[in-house]
């Protein structure tokens, strides 16, 4: 009850649009026991622009997993949106998810059979929701996706199909957008104009997203940089630039 | 490094996938279980000697057609197979691209592939056999026939085996072609989900629609001739048949698409599962293929046993006077006579509306032939024609009513019949009236005729509802017995309802025995399924992350496979009907003489709905477990790189 409380009074601090406190995650059993997340505290204000970064295996996309509703934290709260995760069956977990978070992944994940426009439109007809046809088409047009619309995956670009499915992680307004190494597949350029249009969307828009990136130069576009090692945040850093993100990633890496 | 490098793969694959090799398996073993259960109770029965009654219902199971039958469950077997081997061989895609990037040769490969197959159907016909006696035993116990032990017919066994390992190596040989042309390093590469847009060749395309061109014009050429009516439309079908089946991928995905657009409104997870059914066209086309075909035929079969029960039925209503009547037995002294008691018993069982006693005397017609023309002469009262509405409401006296038949055979306009005094001259009339060798005259003309006249040689009735028909013949029959000279029992309704227990026993057995190559069809559906499934763990799992539902996957592969059915089961019905009405024409004008019979084309809606409702079931039934697998994909798998 006591600890219930103290976690509340955690996460429960200034405007947080997501927090997790005291989140843990093992994978496996015994002697192969993984321990990815190690009582992992953080919030996240609406609004900011946040990339996670770390080396591999240190538990940046697990937590990215728990923030989302992807996967179960083993232990620990989060609170995204005004509701608590923990307790919440797969059913409940989805609806959040559909109705509150957006994806950007690394490798696009339009679905193949879906014209760009179906792909766009899939969550909210999922969830039953009008689009806001307005803010829809200043998307596709400041994405420079206009006349693409009907095609599908296969005759578009990468740098469109990753544009595409940013139209579709922001046309809804959720809660919460979450990349996924947004950048891994596009070239310098691409990646270039991907981060600069995710910091223009969180600043004008007011659009919470929280990227999961080993790329030190996305670190100049974000407001904040959270870098993790064997599950725990080593560094908190407020408007990071290239080189102090490579500074505090070896500190980190080199323990 | 083994000789036989796939094997290895394989023999791993099978020990750890074991799941993957149950389609086969399965469809393998109820092929060849059928072949060999129709030899054991065949062999069984006819070794028991009760064979006429193995009562699924008259027929004799022994026949050629259980062994056709179960000819056709092999090739829907054979189509089956080849599917879940294609399937079988793009799951180990990358192991084949692997060793083929070590240096194994593609005939190594394709050599253990066949190996494989091999095992696999000496497992399955293995599985089979056993099924089959499992099966024989049942039904000789159910029969009674077990208890001189059930018989094994060696021969028949050991080709059924036989055929049970030949047939999937055939079926592995194209896939097996297939799997290996795929260059070693595009084999590595992870498979891609891009829509494959698999365009049949435009060879195949002409084939195809020239097959079914030629099929369609000998139909229509068949619809004209007499002769040989029937050898032309099954060939004609045959053809029409081969053209729909290999062609079945330049429309079964229009089809779909066509589907797709209809339901694309009712919400994302329809629409979705109409979309991911458009990702491999030929492969869908070809899983839809094998329930086409067992689903046409056995529409043809119903439609055609249906129908010649239905034209049979007209040419009984017109050949009976009435709905059902007696006919006494000539008794020793050569009367032929119900007695009175015996008439009124008749008209007294519930079911009768009326019974008129109709009298009769042999005829004698004064004429030079050799065989006389016509029997018996019987008085035509007014009371008859309140019987049927076809019957004339009276006679002239100068007339005589005989059946369509004798009136063509009469070329004089009169015929001399011998009277009591003299001759009477009465003018021939057809009329439905007369049958067989009975003649009607008007009562005046009766009494006049010479010879004996025996009352109630014939009793016409009618009905007052002709539904129970079979507890009201059974009543009537036992009457009769009890007569001095028992009679028979005969007239439309009564022909009718004997000759609706034979089509719907027909209608019963064809359907159950083209069961089993549906439900090797059906296997077929789940079989793709679960391949889809697999090949698109990665966008099930964006669906998951976007906001599916568990439900909502599973909702969806029972889509697909209720579309890719439905639009196997359209095409097959609609051929199947098609083809049976052919098949009606052809054998009713066979038994024309002159003028065609009027053909009625006739579904058994029981037999068909039962049938496309138990094909519904099952489709929802084979995407369960593709369902299952697609459910328990985590959301997770969809953030992990390609």
């Amino acid at each position: 009850m006591t600890n219930t409380q103290s976690i509340n009074q955690t996460i429960g601090q200034g405007a947080d649009v997501i927090s997790a406190a005291h989140l843990v995650k093992i994978y496996g059993e015994g002697d192969t026991q993984v321990r990815a997340l190690d009582r992992v505290n953080a919030g996240f204000k609406k609004g900011t622009f946040t990339a996670i970064m770390g080396p591999s295996g240190s538990g940046k996309s697990t937590l990215m997993h728990c923030l989302a509703g992807l996967d179960r934290a083993t232990s620990g709260q989060i609170l995204l949106g005004g509701s608590h995760l923990e307790g919440m069956d797969d059913n409940a977990l989805t609806t959040l998810r559909r109705d509150h978070v957006g994806f950007i992944f690394q490798s696009f994940n339009l679905l193949p059979t879906h014209t760009a426009k179906e792909n766009i439109l899939l969550p909210l007809e999922l969830a039953g929701r009008k689009v806001d046809k307005v803010f829809m088409a200043s998307l596709v047009k400041s994405l420079g996706l206009t006349g693409r619309l009907g095609h599908r995956p296969s005759q578009l670009s990468g740098g469109e199909q990753q544009r595409v499915a940013v139209v579709r992680a922001l046309v809804g307004r959720p809660a919460v957008v979450f990349a996924d190494e947004p950048t891994g597949a596009l070239d310098t350029r691409n990646s270039h104009h991907l981060l600069s249009y995710l910091r223009s969307a969180s600043r004008t828009e007011g659009q919470t997203i929280i990227m999961v990136t080993h790329d030190t130069k996305a670190a100049s576009y974000v407001d904040r940089a959270l870098i993790l090692s064997d599950g725990q945040i080593r560094e908190d850093i407020p408007s990071p630039t290239e080189d102090s993100v490579i500074t505090a990633m070896r500190f980190a890496g080199g323990e | 490094m083994s000789r036989l490098p796939m094997l290895r793969v394989a023999l791993k694959e099978m020990r750890y996938h074991p799941a993957r090799y149950l389609a086969t398996v399965i469809s393998i073993a109820i092929s060849v279980g059928f072949l060999a259960a129709a030899s054991i109770i065949s062999a069984t029965e006819s070794q028991a000697k009760t064979f006429q009654a193995v009562d699924v219902g008259g027929m004799d199971a022994s026949s050629v057609i259980l062994w056709v039958f179960a000819g056709i469950a092999m090739v829907t077997g054979l189509i089956t197979i080849s599917n879940t081997f294609t399937i079988l061989l793009e799951q180990r895609r990358r192991q084949i691209g692997l060793l083929r990037s070590i240096g194994t040769s593609t005939t190594q490969i394709r050599r253990s592939i066949w190996l494989e197959a091999g095992f696999l159907g000496f497992v399955g016909s293995l599985l089979g056999i056993g099924l089959a006696f499992g099966l024989s035993a049942i039904l000789a116990i159910y029969t009674g026939a077990i208890k001189h032990g059930l018989a094994v017919p060696y021969a028949a066994i050991n080709i059924a085996f036989a055929l049970g390992v030949v047939i999937t190596m055939v079926a592995a040989i194209a896939p097996s072609h297939r799997a290996t042309r795929v260059p070693p390093l595009e084999a590595l590469r992870p498979t891609s989900t891009v829509l494959k847009i698999t365009q049949g060749s435009i060879a195949r395309a002409a084939i195809c629609t020239l097959l079914v061109v030629v099929g369609m014009a000998g139909a229509l050429y068949s619809l004209t001739l007499t002769k040989n009516a029937l050898s032309v439309a099954i060939l004609s079908a045959m053809a029409i048949a081969l053209g729909v089946l290999f062609g079945a991928r330049f429309y079964v995905p229009s089809m779909l698409k066509a589907a797709g657009w209809l339901v694309h409104r009712i919400g994302p997870t329809t629409s979705t599962a109409a979309k991911n059914l458009m990702r491999n066209p030929a492969r869908t086309a070809a899983t839809s293929t094998a329930l086409m075909l067992a689903v046409g035929l056995i529409i043809t079969l119903q439609v055609g046993t249906a129908s010649m029960g239905a034209t049979v039925a007209g040419v009984l209503d017109s050949e009976y006077p009435v709905e059902l009547f007696v006919e006494a037995h000539i008794d020793p002294e050569g009367a032929m006579s119900l007695s009175k008691n015996t008439v009124s018993r008749l008209s007294q069982v519930s079911g009768i509306a009326s019974a008129e006693p109709i009298e009769c005397r042999s005829i004698e017609e004064l004429t030079d032939r050799q065989y006389p023309r016509l029997n018996r002469v019987c008085e035509y009262t007014p009371q008859l024609a309140q019987l049927s509405p076809g019957l004339p409401d009276s006679i002239g006296d100068q007339e005589i009513l005989v059946n369509e038949y004798a009136r063509s055979s009469i070329t004089e306009s009169a015929i001399t019949l011998a009277a009591k005094t003299g001759l009477v001259l009465v003018e021939p009339q057809a009329s439905k009236a007369a049958m067989g060798n009975y003649a009607f005259v008007s009562p005046a003309t009766y009494v006049a005729l010479a010879g004996e006249s025996n009352r109630a040689s014939l009793v016409f009735m009618s009905l007052a509802d002709s539904k129970n028909l079979a507890t009201v013949a059974k009543e009537l029959a036992e009457i009769l017995k009890q007569n001095n000279t028992p009679g028979d029992l005969a007239g439309a309704a009564y022909q009718k309802s004997v000759l609706n227990t034979a089509t719907n026993v027909i209608l019963g057995v064809v359907t159950v025995l083209m069961g089993v190559a549906i439900v090797i069809a059906l296997i077929g559906v789940g079989n793709t399924l679960m391949l889809s499934v697999l090949e698109r763990t990665r966008d099930n799992a964006t669906l998951r992350a976007l906001g599916f539902k568990r439900g909502q996957l599973r909702v969806m592969l029972f889509i697909e496979s209720m579309m890719l059915s439905l639009v196997a089961v359209i095409i097959g019905a609609g051929f199947g009907v098609f083809f049976g009405y052919l098949g009606t024409r052809a054998i009713s004008s066979m038994f024309t003489f002159g003028v065609q019979l009027p053909v009625h084309i006739a579904l058994n809606w029981d037999y068909t709905l039962a049938l496309i409702g138990a094909i519904v079931v099952a489709a929802g039934l084979a995407s369960v477990l593709p369902g299952r697998c697609a459910a328990k994909a985590s959301p997770v798998a969809s953030l992990a790189e390609a």
